[in-house]
């Protein structure tokens, strides 16, 4: 048991800051966590636990005791899901590209050990967030069904003891279902050449079947809140069905929740079974497979491989080739890949999530008349949303705000190679730059020309964005030169172990709430025509993106200059 | 031509790996550096190719004060550091690439180095592959390919031996050989006496940050009658 603590620690201890890095900035750090608090956690717990409350409320309502989990089920589904998307890639890289293999595979100890010290390791990092969601759907749910409801039933103390199992434990058969899923595809992935390109394709139908499932949801009609609740009391969402099947634990959960002591007990034992799977598949499976990653290539004749690589020796000017190699390194790492450039497809599902629940009000269709019409407030709104999700995108991928933590071990590469530092923080910049940049550019003329907006508006929309882009890259490159995180296990551990990414959505978020904020006070304010103020939101944005050009190229290159690894 | 002198190196305010240390590397003059685990080769090395500043001291390469010129005198440095495990998604070939072009060697003349230390190398094959997929030797060999193409006056090399297998090494010493003999400098760290006595003119040892000996060989061998090289080490560096 000793030797299986030890694992869990070593195999976990890469998302630990070192003593020194913690050291560099704590201040920073402090402030920092308690704005990515306050401003991502808190708002989406809240919403979280609000929904849970609200269709709770009215279930309980229309559909009395039998079916006052329905609500809570629906979330803790989704939440599930997200869990399986999310957790495939850290499943796939703890477990297998991770670089402490090298030091524990030759060490005597079993392959079930390992397996399950890396997949505790996976929970506890995983967890975090997920803890807080868990929490505040449990949370909306006893509030919503209360203890003596006028309709019967209601939480009891089984609820109770329900609840602090459910927010320890609710990841444990989503990522059982992960790692049970790459142990037999990495096992089986040994009749292919190429193991990481199984991992990416992996990583990838994960996004393609969250988008599929999405438009499973089948609210093609529109999203009407009353016939949604009795669609779900009467379990008449084929999806919901399928899914109770797959993640056998949310019923449980939710019927521990509403005061079952049998279904608690179920619930604990489901849990530990799947645990059981999975170090029974890793026994079997695990060894074989993660020995026979890496192995050489096939011996081309000198004579060819002189060919071959004399095709590839070109000039380019030093800028472009290291904009080349970071974006090589992006896309030949399944974790980066994935999480860098994959992400930015997510955004259509958005689009349409919102698309369908906003159908009943017709929201969309009047404000796009508006729009057309060229009605002031609608265009303003128009503006600023276009300047958020450019921002937002941005900060998502991580691409900037990982870009100094990517180099890891090898950081003093950086130093030794004769480039301006300057100079190399561009060439991270413009990576970022052009995979948001394109992104966002389809995305918004793709857009408008399906709905019929005028070029004017389209141009002006574009260009706002661009300038959004490379404020929110030059910002996320700052602060990641502030205290990077260089040492790391593998390369997931480089993005998830890496807080700068919070750090700047939650500074880009309060910079975004303020531009909107002055914008349209200055709009109700009624004395400036519209385009004024567009004029002034496209100024402000081309200073941000100088201002943070100017922090990157003074505070930013003395950073670098002062990490000594 | 290396000057170091008077350089003190601290690590986070704490440990000192550098006292004071003083030496130069003159052009045509193959320098060997040995001294036990842990005794500041790395951190000096590291100091002579800008990837450390020093607290106090001036660091001179080609006449390029490292900490003042930095781009000039690492663009005139061929530096291998200690660990090949550099930029692994990339292909051999691409990695020698982007080093090209980052020195701003002409694509001929890359073309003509890979030709000629690949074939001297065996990794013809190998360069069309991911460094992923290479051993540490040819890791370690693909690094020295990779800082000899722009044609670098000095060579500042980390146990450049390690790992590679005796014709590898073989031509490694070869070519600093060749270096040397042509007018310009090499300095290397290394733990194998051997290589040290048979291939170096002048071998600095250092122990605990502090510089023990600095000279040639043979008037090292002139202080201590009847020894040889080994003995002469453990009893300077206290082991024995
Ligand atoms: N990044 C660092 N942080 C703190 N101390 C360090 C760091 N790097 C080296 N040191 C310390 O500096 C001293 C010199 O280390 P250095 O790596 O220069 O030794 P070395 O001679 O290269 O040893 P080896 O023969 O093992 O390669 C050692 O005491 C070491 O502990
Ligand atoms: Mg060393």
């Amino acid at each position: 048991m000793n030797v299986f603590l030890q694992l869990i620690k070593i195999t976990g201890s890469s998302v630990e800051p070192s003593i020194d890095e913690k050291k560099r900035s704590q201040a920073f750090g402090v402030i920092m966590g308690f704005l990515v608090f306050t401003l991502i956690f808190i708002p989406v717990s809240g919403f979280v636990g609000y929904m849970v409350y609200a269709l709770t409320k009215g279930v309980v309502a229309l559909g009395g005791a039998e079916s006052a989990a329905a609500g809570l089920s629906l979330m803790l589904h989704i939440i599930a899901l997200f869990s399986v998307v999310f957790g495939f890639t850290v499943v796939m890289s703890v477990f297998y590209f991770s670089s402490d293999l090298n030091y524990l595979l030759p060490l005597p100890i079993s392959p079930m050990k390992i397996v399950g010290a890396k997949l505790a390791s996976t929970m506890i990092s995983e967890n975090v967030m997920e803890c807080f969601l868990v929490f505040s759907a449990l949370l909306g749910f006893m509030a919503g069904y209360g203890f003596d409801p006028p309709s019967g039933g209601g939480i009891n103390a089984v609820s109770i003891i329900a609840a602090i199992f459910g927010v320890l434990t609710f990841p444990v058969v989503p990522i059982c279902y992960c790692a049970a899923i790459c142990l037999v595809v990495m096992y089986f992935s040994k009749f292919f050449k190429n193991k990481e390109r199984v991992s990416k394709l992996t990583a990838f139908s994960s996004i393609v079947i969250l988008a599929a499932l999405v438009f499973a949801l089948n609210l093609s009609n529109g999203f009407d809140p009353d016939a949604f609740v009795s669609q779900l009391i009467n379990n008449d969402i084929g999806l919901l069905n399928v899914l109770d099947k797959i993640f056998f634990n949310v019923s449980l959960l939710s019927k521990a929740m509403s005061g079952s002591f049998a279904a608690l007990l179920l619930y604990i034992i489901a849990n530990a079974a799947s645990v059981g799977i999975v170090l029974l598949l890793a026994s079997k499976l695990y060894l074989k497979a993660v020995i026979s990653l890496g192995g050489g290539e096939g011996s081309a004749s000198s004579k060819e491989a002189v060919d071959a690589y004399s095709k590839k020796i070109k000039e380019s000017s030093q800028l472009m080739t290291y904009f080349k190699k970071e974006l090589k390194i992006l896309i030949r790492t399944p974790a980066y890949m994935s999480n860098c450039m994959g992400i930015n497809l997510i955004w259509p599902i958005f689009i349409y999530v919102f698309v369908v629940l906003q159908k009943q009000s017709n929201f969309l269709g009047d404000s796009i008349d508006k729009l057309k019409a060229g009605d002031s407030q609608t265009v303003l709104f128009a503006t600023l949303l276009v300047f958020g999700v450019s921002v937002l995108l941005t900060s998502l991928n991580c691409i900037a705000s990982s870009a100094v933590t990517r180099e890891g071990r090898h950081f003093e590469v950086m130093k030794y190679l004769p480039v301006d530092i300057m100079t190399q923080l561009n060439a991270k910049a413009l990576v970022s730059i052009v995979v948001s940049g394109a992104g966002l550019i389809v995305y918004i003329i793709t857009a408008f020309a399906i709905l019929g907006i005028a070029p004017s508006f389209t141009i002006y929309c574009v260009l706002l964005s661009i300038l959004a882009v490379i404020y929110s890259t030059y910002l996320g490159i700052y602060i990641d030169t502030k205290n990077p995180k260089l040492i790391w296990e593998d390369e997931l551990n480089a993005l998830r172990g890496n807080y700068h990414v919070f750090y700047n959505m939650a500074l880009e978020l309060i910079v975004t709430a303020a531009l909107c904020g002055a914008s349209y006070g200055l709009f109700l304010l009624g004395f400036l025509p519209v385009f004024i103020i567009q004029s002034l939101i496209m100024l402000l944005a081309a200073f941000l993106s100088y201002e943070f050009y100017t922090v990157c190229k003074k505070k930013g290159v003395a950073n670098i200059k002062k990490i000594e690894m | 031509m290396i000057e170091f002198k008077g350089v003190s190196k601290t690590y986070n305010g704490k440990v000192k790996a550098l006292d004071n240390m003083n030496f130069t590397v003159g052009d045509g003059e193959l320098v060997g550096f040995i001294g036990p685990n842990g005794s500041g080769k790395t951190t000096t090395i590291k100091l002579l190719s800008g990837v450390l500043v020093p607290d106090n001291g001036l660091v001179k390469v080609n006449g390029f004060d490292v900490n003042k010129e930095p781009l000039k005198a690492k663009a005139s440095i061929g530096y291998i550091a200690d660990n090949p495990d550099v930029f692994l998604r990339l292909k051999g070939v691409e990695f020698l690439n982007f080093i090209g072009d980052v020195y701003k060697t002409p694509a001929d003349e890359r073309k003509k180095t890979i030709d000629e230390l690949a074939e001297r190398f065996e990794m013809q094959n190998a360069l069309n592959s991911q460094i992923l997929s290479y051993s540490h030797g040819m890791r370690q060999k693909l690094m020295v390919i990779a800082a000899l193409m722009h044609k670098p006056k000095v060579w500042i090399l980390d146990e450049p031996m390690t790992g590679l297998d005796p014709k590898s090494s073989f031509e490694l010493k070869a070519l600093m050989r060749e270096h040397t003999k042509a007018g310009n400098s090499v300095f290397f760290s290394t733990h194998v006496l051997e290589v040290a006595e048979k291939l170096c003119d002048k071998v600095v040892i250092i122990k605990k940050g502090h510089k023990l000996y600095d000279g040639t060989l043979a008037e090292l061998e002139k202080r201590n009658k009847d020894k040889n090289l080994e003995d002469i080490f453990l009893e300077l560096t206290g082991k024995k």
